[in-house]
């Protein structure tokens, strides 16, 4: 490795904790000098990848990044796919696409973060293509929600009239369910994702995982809906 | 009225979700904001990207995560190489010099030094005396290969709708059967299977793992009566945008 630059290694370290704007990471990666490649951000690296003129630096400082990613992103991947050989395949893919587009980070994140909306992205456009979502929603059962909700004379239904039905959804999800719960069935209801996956993607470890939080969530929204009924709240949602 | 779609909706990002960089602002400060706590999308971004930054395996998949990081550090090259052929703007650019760099590096003159060099060596080897090639000795009992007989497929090639049911090619005279192997980019083999056909049907099993967008390779093999290959086609490479078509029943 080249760069022989003066450092003034205190100063990077104190800076280490900052936010890492795309100015200050440039500032940053001037006055590093040989700081080897384990000890770098990987902003800092990116960085000097993008600067670098030698063709063997820049393979250095990419495959730095993406190695030390490999365990992060492949982790992911195998908890979209439960399939170690279609995970790696997703893997690849989703370091072809942080690649392609390596030019486009900004700065304002971190690296890590920019990664995983990349990787989200990617597994969860691959999980809904081979997921058959729509007839699982029916056979779980996901259906009698709505029509619990929309059920009845004065129900939240009337509230839905007057305001969006949208506002509603979300206030009773607030109302009723932890945040757990509130994830799993965004991402069972809004993102189309299969129960397994949720469980293996948020890393839940109870028994039945998600299904238990989608049931348990279920349970109060019915509760919930039961008691404005029972009240003849409709205003209060 | 409430529906499928109206929950969808109400799950769905709004305007006033928060952006990956706030949410990473959140995670690393662990505070919330209003719209996080009322937000049920935002929470359950929030919730990935803890999981996905979260070091800490599950049980059981240590193994599993250590092979797959194996297999993309052999195939980090392959990546890059395959990035480069759809990046845009300053990496492409990087990558089309970067050969003229690694080869000449800091020496700006050696490139046109080394164009007029070639010329030279092109001009010597085009103005030097005609001379009539020797008979080659025993051609007629070799067998010739026309460029006609090249073993010339059909499909799918490129970018295809639909996940391809077969593989198709063109017939090539005196082949007795074909072998067709169907490959991932690293050219390891997939799946391959014979026929006496022109084209061969891809078995379920191994359409299922065409997911969209992921590019594959394959290639076919004639052969004649005594199992000799007589010609072989050029690596096809397809990806198919959209998803396997559904062959069964929707299951619980």
């Amino acid at each position: 490795m080249t760069g022989a630059l003066n450092l003034d290694r205190g100063t990077a370290y104190a800076r280490r904790g900052t936010f890492a704007t795309s100015q200050n990471i440039r500032e940053r990666v001037l006055i590093i000098d040989a700081m080897s490649l384990e000890q770098l951000l990987d902003e800092e690296l990116l960085e000097q990848y993008r600067v670098s003129t030698s063709a063997d630096e820049r393979e250095q400082y990419i495959n730095e990044l993406f190695r030390r990613n490999y365990a992060r992103v492949a982790r992911w991947c195998l908890r979209s796919t439960d399939d170690r050989e279609s995970a790696a395949d997703l893997a690849q893919e989703v370091f072809a696409k942080a690649y392609q587009n390596l030019y486009s980070f900004r700065g304002q994140s971190k690296f890590t973060t920019w990664l995983f909306v990349i990787a989200k992205n990617h597994c969860l456009n691959s999980v809904r293509a081979q997921s058959r979502q729509a007839s699982e929603l029916v056979a779980e059962g996901g259906e009698d929600i709505l029509v619990e909700l929309a059920d009845g004379a004065p129900s939240p239904y009337a509230a839905a009239e007057r305001e969006s039905s949208a506002r509603l959804i979300r206030s009773l999800l607030q109302k009723a369910l932890d945040d757990t719960e509130k994830a799993v069935f965004t991402l069972h209801y809004g993102e189309e994702l299969p129960l397994d996956v949720i469980t293996r993607m948020l890393g839940l470890q109870n028994q039945s995982g998600a299904k238990a939080y989608i049931v348990s969530a279920k349970r109060k929204l019915a509760r919930l809906v039961k008691t404005w009924k029972a009240r003849g709240q409709h205003e209060a949602v | 009225m409430l529906n499928k779609d109206n929950l969808k909706a109400a799950l769905a990002t709004t305007p006033e979700c928060l952006t990956p960089e706030q949410l990473e602002q959140v995670l690393q400060k662990n505070h919330s904001t209003p719209h996080l706590d009322q937000c049920p999308r935002c929470q359950a971004e929030l919730a990935m990207l803890k999981a996905f930054a979260s070091d800490t395996p599950l049980p059981e998949e240590g193994a599993a995560v250590a092979w797959i990081s194996s297999q993309l550090d052999r195939r980090l090259n392959e990546i890059k190489s395959e990035a480069k052929g759809h990046a845009k703007g300053p990496l492409r650019q990087a990558a089309q010099s970067s050969w003229i760099v690694r080869i000449f590096g800091g020496f700006s003159w050696a490139l046109p030094a080394a164009a007029v060099a070639a010329l030279a060596v092109a001009s010597a080897f085009l103005l030097r005396p005609e001379k009539a090639p020797k008979l080659q000795a025993g051609l007629e009992t070799q067998r010739a290969i026309y460029r006609s007989q090249e073993l010339q497929v059909i499909s799918p090639v490129g970018e295809v709708q639909q996940v391809p049911t077969e593989l198709r090619w063109q017939s090539l005279e005196g082949s007795s059967n074909y072998h067709a192997v169907i490959m991932e980019v690293d050219r390891s083999e997939l799946w391959a299977g014979e026929t006496r056909n022109t084209s061969i049907e891809i078995p379920t099993a191994i359409r299922a793992k065409f997911l969209p967008g992921k590019p594959l390779l394959w290639q076919v093999t004639a052969r004649d009566g005594k199992g000799q290959p007589l010609s072989t086609s050029q690596v096809q490479r397809f990806v198919s945008a959209g998803a396997a078509a559904s062959t069964g029943t929707p299951t619980k």
